[in-house]
């Protein structure tokens, strides 16, 4: 094995040094950030995916290139904004190096269970069966939008696209998920009375 | 009015992200809603949406700070002694590279010495310094009679050191 010289040791010091100054936060005020972003976060990675592990692994990403930026003095929403735009483009990167691959995926996907309740994971899997049927960009939107309670500038700070567009892109996305939950409830409510009609002896 | 604008959407809105929505609103917007079709799917989408994040935010489970920060580090620290050991690895390799080239230029340019070494190795075994019959008894110099074998082994043993620790050094790099 290959010896390492002095200099070379230096250096690989000088080099730990060099990224613990790397950051632009420190322990604290991380801690501090982190408690504040890291649930939405999650939950908007792991609703736009669709896959948990996912979102899980692109989370921790996220973090770490959110504390090398070098980002000005910004405003607590502006941070927030910043770490969500950071998500979304890890997103699309994992789905452009994963072509075809988009989350959406229809019957198959696993739904994480996070409730208890029968009837609000049924609920839940319903809302991620709807969802898994648009497009990324739809998904993120209405996330933000609808879930988050994020404003036009906002999603459009975090999607990079211009915060007029946004009105009408987010009452097509809207209309399409509305129309799925309805075809979906309406399938839900005509299989009922079948079944029913079938457990009466 | 344009046909994905509505003047109520906003206070529904901000009604259903308040949780007032149905109980807690005026009639009038529960009345409009029930008309306007802009409403109705803002209503049935951002209640859907909005009831889903509330329950889900409660159990999410997600790492603690510290082993974010942690794993944050550690790749930065990883990162950074990687790019101080490129230009060493670098600086390696091309000294690497340089040596094999010269040893490679100085066999073309000096290609005589090379025929006259190969020549001398050739002669080796049957030189007479290197005879064992002198100096040895005559019953032990029968088991030295392969003595030139034992020569090329010895350079073919060295050689294959020599090839053994390229190997490794450029292995490293």
């Amino acid at each position: 094995m290959r010896e390492i010289t002095l200099s070379e040791f230096e250096r690989s010091q000088a080099a730990v040094v060099e990224a613990e100054e790397v950051f632009e936060m420190d322990e604290e005020s991380f801690r501090v950030f982190y408690e504040r972003t890291a649930r939405p976060l999650c939950l908007y990675l792991a609703r736009v995916s669709g896959d948990r592990a996912l979102a899980e692994d692109l989370m921790q990403e996220t973090y770490y290139r959110f504390l090398r930026a070098r980002m000005p003095d910004l405003g607590e929403a502006h941070r927030k904004n910043y770490l969500f735009r950071i998500a979304t483009n890890l997103l699309r990167d994992h789905w452009r190096s994963h072509k075809g691959d988009q989350g959406m995926i229809s019957e198959t996907i696993e739904v994480p269970a996070l409730d208890p309740v029968a009837e609000r994971v049924h609920q839940r899997s319903e809302l991620s069966y709807a969802m898994l049927r648009l497009k990324p960009r739809e998904r993120e939107m209405l996330w933000l939008a609808y879930a988050q309670g994020s404003s036009h500038k906002e999603i459009a700070e975090v999607l990079g696209l211009k915060a007029a567009s946004i009105r009408l892109l987010l009452f097509r996305a809207r209309r399409k998920l509305a129309a799925f939950l309805r075809r979906r409830a309406t399938a839900e409510n005509q299989r009922e009375p079948q079944s029913a009609d079938r457990a009466t002896p | 009015m344009k046909p994905h604008l509505c003047d109520q959407e906003t206070a529904l809105l901000e009604a259903i992200l308040a949780g007032r929505w149905p109980g807690g609103c005026e009639s009038d917007l529960r009345a409009h809603v029930a008309q306007c079709s802009i409403c109705a799917d803002v209503a049935l989408v951002a209640q859907t949406l909005h009831r889903e994040h509330d329950g889900a935010r409660a159990v999410v489970a997600v790492p603690a700070a510290g082993l974010v920060w942690w794993k944050a580090q550690m790749k930065a620290r990883r990162e950074a002694v990687k790019r101080a050991s490129e230009p060493i690895a670098l600086v390696e390799s091309a000294a690497g590279i340089f040596g094999v080239a010269a040893l490679v230029a100085l066999a073309i340019g000096r290609w005589d010495w090379v025929c006259g070494w190969l020549a001398w190795l050739k002669q080796l075994p049957n030189a007479g310094a290197f005879r064992p019959r002198g100096l040895w008894p005559g019953d032990a110099v029968a088991s030295f009679q392969s003595f030139s074998f034992l020569i090329i082994a010895s350079a073919t043993a060295c050689l294959l050191l020599v090839l053994l620790v390229l190997y490794f050094f450029l292995a490293e790099d």
